[in-house]
């Protein structure tokens, strides 16, 4: 009797040792997964009548949901189908979903409908820009054509540790409107991006630039991946001009969660846009 | 001991997780899936605990990259100066440890000669690539090319790979570096040096990896150029044959094994961190399986844009492949992680 309850007891434990094992093994390893960013094919975020998108995440099962009011997608949002256009400035989000995957995290594009714009007759670049962030030069800032999270990506043009200055002359004169400018902001590569925005427009009464407007951008924050913004800065001046000045101050002070110690901060600009 | 006291320790000791007696929770456990990556006749389930060991005891940094010894071990190399070198059994096994002078320890390439294996280590903090016996003792080391003429220091100087041609030759890819590859002959002489930054095919950016590739029956080159997406294939002679274009995957640099090309892909798509997968090649460099990628599709003998579907890896490094098609994978800036191994299914 005593001898069987000491088999059932050793065997007891044999089998909670056992299965504690194999919990433990399966809390530690037997890991969900993640599904990657979904993919937003596109051929321009910025784009005059319409832009046709698709959206992809190549996992069989995966369900993409998308948004274009800047809500954050979930399973209530709009379940993608076939590729659609966008006619509007919209940002678009979008979530992927599957059932055996922890659900992706949300992918963000900024769409610019240029087709009232402001032609440009000149752009000059003041500011002293390093020869890998060359890109096309001025042209660069007005192709239309978007860089990417890849910094390096040779359509970006930046500066280090100052500011950058624009200087662009309008076909037309105008008093009123929007500036856009494309910006990236990237704090692990020190990119982050201006931290004021100032508009100044030439008088011809005065044979000075005056301050049309300035506008302070919010500054990226430590949880933050990387990421691609449109800053817009309406404005108006009680002249009218076609000159403008357009100096992007650099962020002074890295946050105090960045490593960094220095005020070698960048600013990157792929696009500048007056509407 | 008696029951009560037993009972009381384990539920103190499982306390926060689940009761141990939730047996119907373990019974469930056959509705979880196991995971199936990578496409055709290429594809893998998961096993992420392969290599894992106490690091406390055998800690690693970055997981550069990892071979196979003719006895089947596998080799690690880490940049962890407690041990630069891992040595497991193909279990997961540790087996042996030995290095402690490799601060930048980051290439890894094993050369059976007369029987006897021997690695290659290039050292990106010691700008130099060193030799050793399979238990650590040093050969000879290749310090930076002076001769060349083109290094005015030898901090320009930052090997990341080398290869062993069979008549002995030593290539070494400066891929942190000036992008030249050297040429050295087996006394350690230099005999010449190609590629280099430029704009031209057969210059480099981020020439990473460099292995002898004999799958068409003759010796030659495969050098990764990482930043530019591309695996360019050379003579031995240093001329460039063909270039292989891979858009979006950051490959490191190039396995082969029987008619396949197995390459750590670190990054994809737009270089976001921890994009990575795995790129196989078939006999005719298409790609064939992308593991944690998309399915590669070619249109018009061009393959579409490559990007990270599943996010099991981080940053891959370098795949080692062993007899049976199994491949482990070693990460770079991935949280610490031991190699992940992948089992062909």
């Amino acid at each position: 009797m005593k001898i069987e309850a000491m088999f059932s007891f050793n065997s007891m434990i044999k089998n909670s040792i056992m299965a504690f094992l194999v919990l433990n093994s399966f809390f530690i390893f037997g890991q969900e997964f993640q599904l990657a960013f979904p993919i937003i094919k596109t051929q321009n975020c910025i784009f005059e009548d319409s832009m046709k998108v698709a959206l992809e995440l190549d996992i069989p099962g995966v369900k993409l949901y998308y948004a274009l009011d800047g809500s954050e997608p979930n399973e209530q949002s709009m379940l993608y189908r076939k590729p659609f256009s966008i006619k509007e400035d919209v940002v678009l989000k979008i979530k992927a979903f599957h059932e055996d995957f922890i659900s992706s995290e949300t992918k963000s594009l900024e769409f610019i409908n240029k087709g009232n714009k402001i032609h440009f007759k000149e752009l000059t670049i003041e500011s002293y820009i390093p020869n890998e962030y060359k890109a096309n030069g001025s042209y660069t800032l007005f192709d239309n054509n978007r860089g990417s999270l890849n910094h390096r990506d040779g359509k970006w043009i930046a500066t280090k540790g100052s500011d950058l200055t624009i200087e662009i002359v309008t076909k037309e004169k105008i008093s009123e409107g929007e500036l856009i400018v494309g910006l990236l902001k990237k704090s692990g590569s020190w990119i982050f991006g201006p931290q004021e925005i100032v508009v100044s427009g030439y008088n011809d009464a005065t044979n000075e630039f005056q301050l049309v407007q300035s506008e302070n951008i919010d500054p990226i924050l430590e949880l933050d991946p990387a990421q691609m913004q449109f800053a817009k800065i309406p404005f108006h001046s009680d002249f009218s001009t076609s000159k403008f000045k357009i100096e992007m101050k650099k962020t002074e002070i890295l946050p105090d969660w960045h490593p960094g110690d220095s005020g070698n901060t960048w600013i990157f600009v792929d696009e500048i846009i007056i509407k | 001991m008696n029951r009560r006291n037993f009972v009381k320790k384990t539920a103190a000791f499982s306390a926060g997780t689940l009761s141990l007696f939730n047996l119907p929770f373990i019974g469930n456990r056959n509705e979880f899936k196991d995971i199936i990556i990578g496409h055709g006749n290429f594809q893998y389930t998961i096993d992420l605990h392969w290599g894992s060991l106490n690091a406390q005891h055998v800690p690693v940094k970055d997981c550069h990259e990892m071979v196979q010894d003719s006895q089947g071990r596998i080799i690690l190399l880490t940049n962890h100066t407690k041990n630069n070198v891992i040595i497991y059994d193909k279990s997961g096994k540790l087996l042996e440890t030995w290095g402690t002078e490799y601060p930048g320890a980051h290439g890894l390439t094993l050369k059976n000669e007369g029987g006897e294996d021997f690695l290659y280590i290039c050292d990106n903090n010691l700008h130099e690539m060193i030799k050793t016996d399979i238990k650590g003792r040093v050969i000879y080391r290749i310090p930076y090319p002076v001769e060349t003429g083109v290094y005015e220091a030898k901090e320009k100087y930052v090997p990341t790979e080398s290869a062993i041609a069979s008549n002995g030759d030593i290539y070494i890819a400066d891929g942190y570096g000036q992008q030249y590859i050297m040429q050295y002959n087996q006394k350690g002489e230099l005999i010449r040096f190609f590629g280099g930054r430029g704009e031209g095919e057969e210059h480099f950016d981020n020439a990473h990896g460099v292995t002898i590739d004999t799958r068409s029956g003759k010796e030659e080159l495969l050098i990764t150029a990482r930043n530019q997406n591309k695996l360019k294939r050379f003579t031995l002679d240093g001329k460039l044959i063909e270039v292989i274009d891979l858009p979006g995957a950051y490959i490191c640099r190039a396995v082969v094994h029987k008619k396949e090309v197995y390459l750590a892909t670190i990054w994809s798509g737009d270089r976001s961190p921890n994009t990575g997968f795995i790129s196989i090649l078939d006999e005719n460099n298409k790609l064939v399986s992308a593991p944690c990628g998309n399915v590669p599709t070619y249109e018009n003998g061009k393959l579409n844009n490559m990007y990270q579907t599943l996010k099991v890896f981080q940053h891959p490094h370098d795949v080692c492949v062993d007899e049976d098609e199994n491949l482990y994978i070693a990460q770079w800036n991935s949280g610490n992680v031991y190699p992940i191994k992948l089992n062909r299914v």
